[in-house]
């Protein structure tokens, strides 16, 4: 920019700086924002409830930009400014862009304000260092803040050249109809499944995705390429058609038209990336949007209205090996390779799998290379073949809303048939459809994974590093996204960056500020305790990869709060104490039992009884009072009554050890009510 | 009284086609929107409890919308129309224009009420809303007058109002302290007067800035 | 009549009027003056658009303080005017009109008259919005028009109005300088010399001079010289380069000097050259 490009510069800012209006605009915003942003960091201590809280009033910044915008360059052509400029050589088109350059000047203030409050909490909450975490937080606020405003910037000054006020008061309200929640709201509520507007709707739909409460540690915020192209796609659109615009009036040379083409090109790619989609946190107004998938925060009724999709059929062969070439982009893209064992005379032309029913399977070979025809039906993959197969490769892409895998974070659990399992498997409990199953039946296995794209911090329960990861396992466990790894107590740990310090929902500890990075020796110290006192020997947890498996949502790791395997574990994050931490790891070893009340009494035994006696105690007594004064009240206190009566009587490593037996074995399938008035009048056998 | 209202009603006509804008919004989008939640539930006894709040959200989401579209359109001239210091200089109406404001204001009322006593017939009850819709259309009038003469400007006024609308009736669902559709989604029991003071209070307070800051012409 | 007793009026730090003293009687006058020199707050002062800070304003023997019969009797042109598009011009006229308090039988007979008198009435049911500039601005003389009131003023009336136009309103203006009191705030000096009785040149918040064109004129009595181009080198200093204009196909230049320039040939002034002498300093 030369001189006479500064001076025109300044011009503009004079210019958009005497406004009354413009200056008064921008100035509430900047102190409305401020003090916004200000409040929600005396509320929030993690950067990613502050940051999410601040997106909030996002769609604010929109109309205010439009409005200035509107005012800023209506007054330019006002003055004249721009009638004598045509008079110059490029003098209109220098304008126009200088003019642009202010209001993005104008834009990059309220964006700063937001990036400091931003960094100022990852400084806070003690992440400042992590710049995976501080990308992350520029970019969202790049998109949602500083394109989202420019656009309303070349929104407001194509509305601006229409000679009339009022003409433009009108158009600047049909933007606001159509690129804020009024649009999204109509649709939303005319659309239904034969008549899909919404899904036009998405298209305008730039108002961040947002969900007030829930939080996702992991993934951080809706960053994806489809939020991208979308915003490309406008701000290009609103670009070119101002270009045309100015040209069609011969406001401009007709030099400039190239440049209108790019900007309308361009739009178009921005447009292709917004329409190939891909795994997002969605959380827009489109009820039609993956209806009957699980989303970030919620799970679908897909099982509860298919439960015939819940089979188990388990397979006469066996996977025992797998190479695994994974592609993360929009979406997940792999290509699968398993050795199978115990097909030698197999006579069934029909070899079952499982994969999740969001992967759609583009592609099956045998180890010949040959195509195999196949059939796919829910979660579920039948490949045909005449000859029996000693290996099979499979092809697929696609995503899951809860387990999501695309570029910028990844939560593949394990238990998920995210890869190919053999037989027909359940993946959910049958009695709700909606907990994952967390257990991997096989047994180990040989895995060799491959992974290109994807976040940039990536962890695997497998050995091995810069996206390549082998050995052997139950299965295999991908976590990336907001995470570190760590040696904490001679556990590695991986951990989200962010929700560091959490508040701990547990009775008696409400609003404890807890450290997430829990002191993993004491957990193996509590853990070990509980081994014996049940009368268990310990697992050897120095051997596990430690997950935190953090969503503000649940039933991230299945049907219980922890998944337990060979060489790692996956925890969800609700209380802290290295008591409460060691008595989850010790509820994961009693998966067996998942129906009845089972359930309960394994989390009433060791999240409870085990973890924190006194007030375990303290609950007994109280419910034991009120059962006194009405013995209707004992409904769902059964076994903390039970259970305190019995350890009074009979002593606490007794009935420890009694319990602890009765969750493990299967074939005892005495009700648990029934097993612990048992255990009351006649103890531990 | 027949002159200013021959005034008035140019006032009106003045708006063009862009008048009819939120009758067909009303009107129109409204009851389409009503017709979608029936259509979608079914006809089943229950229907009508199912979609009342849903119907309401609707009155709450648009009316107001109605209301800045309008006061916009009219007060256009008196205060960004940079010719208006020629209606400043001829004594024939009061310069505050409290008539003009209310004349919006009863506008958008009447159509509400209309609208309302519309739906009574399928949805009895609905009426006690109108109430609180009243409330909502006070504070945006009163809002919209203040900033309007404190920016010179009817595109600040419909900025603001149309920001906190956007937040408020579409966004906010935690109750922020100044958020006056938190008590709307109340359903089945009425909030206490009470509750409103602070928003009839802000309301007062920027009615009294816009009529002491309109007495005179100041450019 | 009006007069103008002391009149100051500042907006913050800046003083817009400094003790203005000027009486406005029947006839045309033209308020001449660079940009804020403080004619357009002069006149909104006139009109009550600003209150009055210091001084006073009497029309009729009245002081504007206590009541402004003058807005109550005056036409009023603003340098911007232009309102009511979706409104016919029979429609902004009646808007007017009420306005101004006339009652509605008289305000259609008035309209008929001021629209008659502009060369609008068979625009009168088109929408304002589709009027070209001249058409407008010929509305907006019209409005002034309305109820013939005593006092006309207009703010920069032909700006932006091609030559045609502007005949058309020093016609009218020509036309009814009997009786009332019309000022004409203007750049153009051209059109004070056409129409104007009396001047006043107003500086910097002052009234600089105040007389008839030819007083006006007689200030640059003895200072205008005519010199060719190619002998502008020749001029002693002091002098002030006014138009260039050709004749008899020899470039000249016009200059205003207080110092006598032989190189030069001493040319009787103009209103213009009165008033530059006047901007001048001279």
């Amino acid at each position: 920019m030369g001189v006479r490009g500064m001076r025109l510069l300044k011009k503009n800012i004079q210019i958009f700086c005497g406004s009354a209006v413009t200056v008064l605009e921008l100035g509430t915003v900047l102190v409305l924002f401020t003090l916004n942003n200000a409040q929600i960091m005396t509320r929030y201590v993690d950067t990613i409830r502050c940051v999410t809280k601040m997106l909030a009033p996002q769609v604010a910044v929109f109309v205010a930009f439009l409005f200035m915008s509107y005012e800023f360059f209506f007054k330019v052509n006002d003055t004249g400014a721009g009638e004598f400029l045509q008079s110059l050589p490029g003098g209109r088109a220098r304008q126009l862009l200088s003019g642009l350059a202010v209001m993005a000047l104008a834009v990059g203030l309220v964006f700063l304000d937001f990036l400091g409050f931003g960094l100022a909490a990852m400084g806070r909450e003690g992440i400042l260092h992590s710049g995976v975490m501080a990308r992350h937080v520029a970019a969202v606020f790049f998109l949602d803040i500083f394109l989202v405003g420019f656009f309303a910037c070349v929104l407001g000054c194509l509305v601006a050249q229409f000679q009339r006020r009022i003409t433009g008061y009108s158009l600047l309200f049909g933007c606001c109809m159509l690129f804020t929640p009024f649009l999204q709201q109509i649709l939303s509520s005319l659309s239904n499944e034969k008549l899909p507007i919404i899904n036009l709707g998405d298209l305008f739909e730039l108002k961040y995705p947002l969900t007030l409460e829930m939080f996702e540690p992991v993934y951080g915020f809706a960053n994806e390429p489809e939020r991208w192209g979308r915003m490309v796609f406008w701000l290009l659109l609103a670009l070119a058609a101002l270009l045309v615009y100015m040209l069609w009036r011969h406001l401009l040379r007709l030099r400039w038209l190239p440049a209108a083409a790019v900007c309308a090109v361009l739009a178009g790619w921005g447009l292709l990336t917004y329409a190939q989609g891909g795994c997002v946190m969605y959380m827009g107004e489109n009820n039609l949007r993956g209806r009957d998938e699980d989303t970030t925060f919620s799970g679908s009724s897909y099982y509860e209205y298919n439960k015939g999709f819940i089979k188990d059929e388990p397979e006469s062969f066996a996977v025992t090996d797998y190479q695994m070439r994974l592609r993360l982009d929009n979406q997940l893209e792999a290509e699968v390779t398993m050795a199978l064992a115990g097909t030698e005379g197999r006579s069934e032309e029909c070899y079952r799998f499982t994969l999740y029913r969001g992967f759609t399977v583009t592609e099956v070979r045998d180890e010949t290379g040959r195509a195999l025809p196949f059939n796919r039906e829910s979660d579920y993959l039948d490949i045909e073949t005449e000859q029996p197969l000693s290996a099979v490769t499979i092809c697929y892409r696609g995503y899951s809303g809860k387990f999501y895998s695309n570029r910028q974070a990844v939560k593949l659990p394990a238990f998920f048939p995210y890869y190919p399992m053999a037989g027909y498997r359940p993946l959910v409990l049958r009695e709700s459809g909606m907990e994952y199953i967390n257990t991997c039946p096989e047994g180990e296995r040989f895995f060799d994974i491959t992974i290109q794209g994807g976040p940039e911090a990536l962890y695997c329960n497998l050995p091995g590093e810069d996206g390549h990861f082998y050995g052997v396992a139950e299965g295999p466990s991908l976590l990336g996204g907001l995470v570190e790894k760590k040696e904490i107590d001679g556990i590695q740990v991986v951990y989200p960056i962010s929700q560091r310090f959490l508040y701990t929902m547990t009775y008696g500890y409400e609003n404890t500020r807890v450290d997430a990075q829990l002191p993993m020796g004491q957990v193996r110290a509590q853990y070990d305790r509980l081994c014996e006192q049940v009368g268990q020997p310990p697992q050897r947890l120095a051997e596990k990869t430690v997950f935190y498996w953090y969503s503000s949502s649940s039933m991230t790791v299945g049907n219980e709060t922890v998944a337990i395997f060979a060489d790692h574990v996956l925890l969800e994050i609700w209380s802290l104490s290295p008591e409460k931490m060691a008595a989850y790891l010790l509820a994961g070893e009693l998966q067996d039992k998942t129906t009845d009340d089972y359930p309960l009494l394994r989390s009433t035994f060791t999240v409870s009884y085990l973890s924190d006696k006194s007030i375990f105690n303290r609950s007994a007594r109280s419910a034991l009072k009120d059962i006194r004064q009405n013995p209707d009240t004992i409904s769902g206190r059964e076994e903390t009554v039970y259970l305190y009566q019995a350890a009074e009587r009979w002593g606490d490593q007794a009935v420890s050890r009694a319990v602890y037996e009765f969750l493990r074995d299967r074939s005892d399938q005495r009700p648990a009510a029934e097993f612990l008035k048992q255990l009351v009048e006649e103890g531990p056998a | 009284m027949a002159a200013r209202a021959q005034l008035l009603l140019r006032q009106f006509r003045n708006m063009g086609w862009k008048y009819f804008v939120p009758w067909v919004l009303l009107f129109g989008l409204i009851p389409l929107l009503t017709w979608r939640y029936i259509q979608s539930s079914g006809l089943t006894p229950d229907v009508y409890d199912y979609m009342r709040p849903g119907v309401y959200n609707d009155f709450e989401r648009y009316i107001p919308m109605a209301l800045v579209w309008y006061l916009v359109l009219l007060f256009y001239e008196f205060v960004d129309n940079p010719a208006c210091e020629l209606l400043y200089a001829y004594d024939g109406v009061k310069k505050t224009r409290l008539i003009d404001l209310l004349a919006v204001h009863l506008h958008i009322v009447l159509m509400a009420a209309l609208l309302l006593f519309g739906y009574q017939f399928i949805l009895p009850g609905l009426w006690q809303e109108f109430g609180r819709l009243c409330i909502i259309l006070l504070v945006y009038s009163c809002t919209m007058y203040g900033l309007m003469y404190l920016a010179k400007s009817t595109l600040f006024a419909a900025m603001a109002v149309v920001i906190y609308h956007l937040l408020g009736a579409f966004m906010w669902s935690d109750g922020a302290l100044f958020d006056l559709f938190s008590e709307m989604r109340i359903d089945g029991t009425q909030p206490p007067p009470t509750n409103y003071t602070p928003f009839l209070l802000w309301a007062a307070i920027l009615l009294g800035l816009g009529v002491f800051l309109n007495r005179r012409y100041v450019k | 009549m009006i007069e103008v007793k002391g009149l100051k009026k500042r907006f913050g730090i800046k003083t817009a009027l400094d003790a203005v003293e000027v009486t406005f009687d029947s006839g045309i006058y033209g308020l001449l003056g660079p940009n804020g020199a403080g004619k357009t707050t002069l006149l909104r002062t006139l009109l009550g658009l600003y209150p009055i800070q210091s001084g006073d304003v009497f029309y009729d023997g009245k002081s504007l303080r206590k009541s402004n019969d003058l807005a109550q009797n005056a036409g009023y042109l603003p340098q911007r005017f232009g309102m009511f598009y979706e409104l016919t011009v029979q429609g902004v006229m009646a808007y007017i009109g009420t306005m101004k308090k006339m009652p509605m039988a008289q305000v259609r007979q008035e309209t008929e008259r001021c629209l008659a008198r502009t060369n609008l009435s068979e625009l009168k049911d088109r929408k304002v919005g589709a009027l070209s500039g001249g058409m407008l601005r010929r509305l907006g003389i019209a409005q002034t028009l309305l109820g013939d009131p005593d006092v006309l003023i207009f703010d920069e009336p032909t700006a932006g109005l091609d030559p045609e136009e502007r005949m058309r309103f020093k016609n009218i203006v020509a036309d009814i300088r009997r009786d009332h009191t019309v000022i004409i705030s203007t750049h153009i000096v051209d059109d004070v010399d056409a129409l104007c009785d009396q001047v006043v040149v107003m500086m910097a918040g002052k009234v600089a001079f105040t007389g008839t064109r030819q007083q006006l004129k007689a200030v640059a009595e003895k200072k205008v010289y005519e010199i060719p181009v190619e002998k502008q080198a020749l001029l002693s200093p002091g002098a002030f380069l006014g138009n260039r204009f050709e004749r008899e196909g020899t470039d000249y230049i016009r200059i205003l000097s207080t110092v006598p320039q032989p190189a030069g040939v001493l040319v009787p002034p103009n209103i213009e050259d009165g008033y530059l002498c006047i901007t001048k300093g001279m």
